[in-house]
């Protein structure tokens, strides 16, 4: 039995669940958790196009990481407009700020569908984002599917998304974090390791690979990924790049990371 | 002083974002770096123009003298080399009073430096379609006499075992060709004795067959002068560079692309224009899914779709692109990724420098992953790699047209057979995805996509049929063996 994955005090700010839920239990809910810290401004587009999925059982999960700037008032706000939309949505926060592994994590505990699709508060999907992720995933052994990307904002362009191989995995991270993920891979695996400087993504996709569990590539462009120059991974994580890899790798010593 | 240029230290960034446009898998990349190391042979005094200058006889200053000044005489004929360009795009060759075209092909060649700046060899080859209209597909009819005489020789189609997959498939389709007219022609790679080469010997993708190290059994004037070449690479690329010295001195040349074809001709070397011919019983085939992970991440009406048993309307892919990283496409897919976003599609974008699939056996899946994608395509994508806007044979014609699907492309220098509106859609890169809205929801635009996709067949089983392809090219091999 794997270890519990650690949770941590929370408060439920908003808390909605569609009258009836519990009896119709729709079979192909999927659950979307959205992580939150200070990205207030970018928050209503990212939840727009949740609300505007074709894939029409949905829960989302806000877990707000004790954001300072009041970020957690706007996601307050756009669920008292926009709750109906979802056959559950919850916005909770940390009582203290733990980074966004926990924040996953927290998102994943809370959620009670069987697919969990991890989106960071500044990212965007498509429409048919969800739908398609399911499709290529449920009723198969895969622990995750993940599309496609679109770079927008400062820095237009495609992802370097491509199909799951763990020799390409092994020279260097190619697959975002916004993806769909069964739950039983992400507890398998002890769910997201607490990173503090960034790749909790590509830890995790690591950890699936040493587990024999394989990810699924849609080749579709069906999510979007900001690129500003003072996102978290240019800021924190450009100067730790390399004790990032010696620490990827000390973890996972299959891979073949080289020093920028 | 001439500076020792690695294609890293390229200083033309034109060159530099063609090269890492390039389609390149990780065994191509092994070639580069082998090539470097022969044009680093020269740092040591030894000459990098001498490999190319061996005979397998002695050598003599006076034979090298020679094949250097046929070699920079087919050079001055060339019209895509430009010697002001070359100058200008290269400081240190300017710099150091060489010749440009001594320069070139003594170490421009290895070094992978430009031939001319973009602008010049587009407007080069736009100048090549003036009067492609008068191109004759007349099927010749060779007598059996002929054809006996074709049939006692050997012939030998020569293809890199380590090579891209797309010039495997390309030497197959050629061998078929061959095959299709009972002459007696086999498949070849390096791994055969370059002393044993029949007497008619076609390589297939020279770039990749002679940029090889071992032995340079085969990078030898006199193999070249009589051997056939199938160039596939395009001017204004690295590889294209790389193969020039070969196009120039060897016997003749099958060209697939029109304009290249003309300047070859235009140059004085004996060149046919070809390209392997459609045949019906092979792409109509009932196929096995090939197995290949990708077919996973595609839609189950995809996977369960027969297309045979089905129309082109009910194909469950509105728009199918595969195809290598380069700054053209991607920012047409980034300015455009809403229009694709809200399509059932398939984009399989190919970052380069990463290990392709690797499969398990020889066997290499892509080409049979293409065709399956293709036939559950409406409409196959066609977006230029390099700013040199080049009728894309491969994509255009094996993986749209010979699979029912409609080609819509951005701008294409002119093809005498696959012409705009008539054979395909074409349209400038900003009104691309208009055109396809077009095609795929209106009912005019389905009309046409109809019409166009049935004149597209009719020129398949016509001018660019197996027969006919297959007459052409005996009759351009026939004229060989005749002159020898």
């Amino acid at each position: 039995m794997p270890d519990p994955i650690a949770s941590v005090p929370i408060e439920t700010l908003v808390a909605f669940e569609e009258p009836h839920q519990s009896e119709r239990r729709p079979t192909d809910l999927v659950s979307i958790t959205v992580s939150l810290f200070n990205y207030g401004r970018f928050l209503e587009e990212c939840l727009a196009s949740v609300a505007a999925q074709t894939h029409p059982d949905l829960e989302l999960i806000i877990v707000d990481d004790c954001s300072t700037d009041g970020s957690e008032k706007v996601a307050a706000t756009w669920l008292a407009q926009h709750k109906r939309r979802f056959a559950r949505a919850l916005l909770v926060r940390h009582l203290q700020n733990q980074g966004l592994s926990q924040a996953r994590n927290t998102g994943f505990l809370l959620a009670n569908a069987d697919f969990v699709f991890a989106l960071d508060a500044d990212n965007v999907i498509y429409p048919r984002a969800i739908a398609r992720l399911y499709e290529a995933l449920a009723g198969t052994d895969f622990g995750v599917a993940y599309s496609q990307l679109e770079t927008f904002d400062e820095a237009p362009g495609l992802g370097y998304a491509d199909i799951w191989d763990p020799a390409h995995l092994a020279r260097g991270n190619y697959i975002d974090a916004m993806a769909l993920i069964a739950k039983w891979a992400w507890q398998k695996v002890g769910g997201y390791t607490l990173m503090k400087f960034g790749w909790e993504d590509y830890d995790l996709w690591c950890k699936f690979v040493e587990h024999g569990i394989a990810g699924v590539f849609v080749p579709e462009i069906l999510c979007r990924y900001r690129i500003r120059s003072a996102s978290m991974l240019r800021q924190i994580t450009n100067p730790r790049v390399v004790d990032l890899i010696q620490d990827m790798t000390a973890r996972h010593p299959w891979l073949a990371l080289k020093p920028p | 002083m001439l500076q020792r240029q690695t294609p890293r230290e390229e200083n033309t960034s034109f060159l530099r974002r063609i090269y890492r446009a390039l389609p390149l898998s990780e065994r191509q990349r092994q070639v580069i770096r082998r090539v470097v190391r022969l044009a680093k042979i020269g740092a040591n005094g030894q000459s990098a123009w001498s490999l190319f200058g061996r005979s397998g006889a002695a050598k003599t200053n006076e034979a090298e003298s020679q094949a250097l000044a046929t070699l920079k005489q087919r050079l001055s004929a060339f019209p895509l080399f430009d010697d002001e360009d070359y100058l200008a795009l290269h400081a240190d060759v300017r710099a150091s009073g060489m010749d440009p075209k001594t320069h070139f092909i003594t170490h421009g060649v290895f070094e992978q430096r430009a031939l001319a700046k973009p602008e010049t060899i587009i407007a080069r080859l736009s100048a090549y379609s003036a009067d492609l209209g008068g191109t004759s597909f007349a099927v010749p009819q060779l007598t059996e006499a002929e054809l006996a005489r074709l049939r006692s020789q050997e012939i030998g189609v020569f293809v890199h075992s380590r090579g891209n997959f797309f010039m495997r498939e390309i030497a197959e389709l050629l061998l078929a060709d061959l095959q299709a007219l009972s002459l007696p022609a086999t498949l070849r790679d390096e791994r055969s004795n370059p002393a044993a080469c029949p007497p008619i010997s076609i390589f297939v993708a020279p770039h990749e067959f002679f940029a090889q190290e071992e032995g340079t059994a085969w990078t030898n004037r006199k193999l070249v002068a009589r051997s056939l070449l199938y160039p596939t690479e395009q001017f204004g690329t690295s590889w294209g560079t790389f193969a020039l010295p070969y196009l120039l001195t060897c016997r003749g040349i099958l060209e697939s692309n029109p304009q290249n074809w003309r300047v070859f001709c235009a140059t004085g070397v004996p060149s046919l224009f070809y390209f392997p011919g459609f045949a019906e019983s092979e792409n109509g085939a009932a196929e096995e899914p090939p197995n290949h992970p990708l077919l996973a991440g595609l839609p189950k009406a995809a996977r369960a779709f027969d297309p045979a048993a089905a129309s082109w309307k009910d194909r469950p892919l509105d728009i199918l692109f595969i195809g290598a990283e380069s700054p053209l496409r991607e920012a047409f897919f980034a300015e455009h990724a809403a229009f694709f976003a809200a399509r059932p599609h398939c984009l399989y974008y190919v970052r380069l420098g990463e290990k392709p699939f690797a499969a398990e056996n020889d066997d290499d899946p892509r080409p049979a992953l293409n065709r399956y994608l293709a036939r559950r395509a409406k409409i196959i994508l066609n977006l230029h790699q390099s700013p040199v806007p080049y009728f894309e044979w491969h994509r255009i014609v094996v993986q749209g047209m010979w699979n029912g699907a409609v080609v819509v492309s951005d701008k294409c220098l002119p093809h005498p057979i696959f012409r705009p509106g008539e054979h395909y859609f074409e349209s400038n890169a900003e009104s691309i995805p208009e055109l396809m809205r077009w095609i795929l929801d209106t009912p005019e635009g389905r009309r046409e996509a109809m019409r166009v996709q049935a004149n597209a067949l009719a020129a398949l089983r016509g001018p660019a049929s197996r027969p006919a392809m297959a007459a052409r090219l005996a009759d351009f091999l026939l004229s060989f063996l005749l002159g020898s």
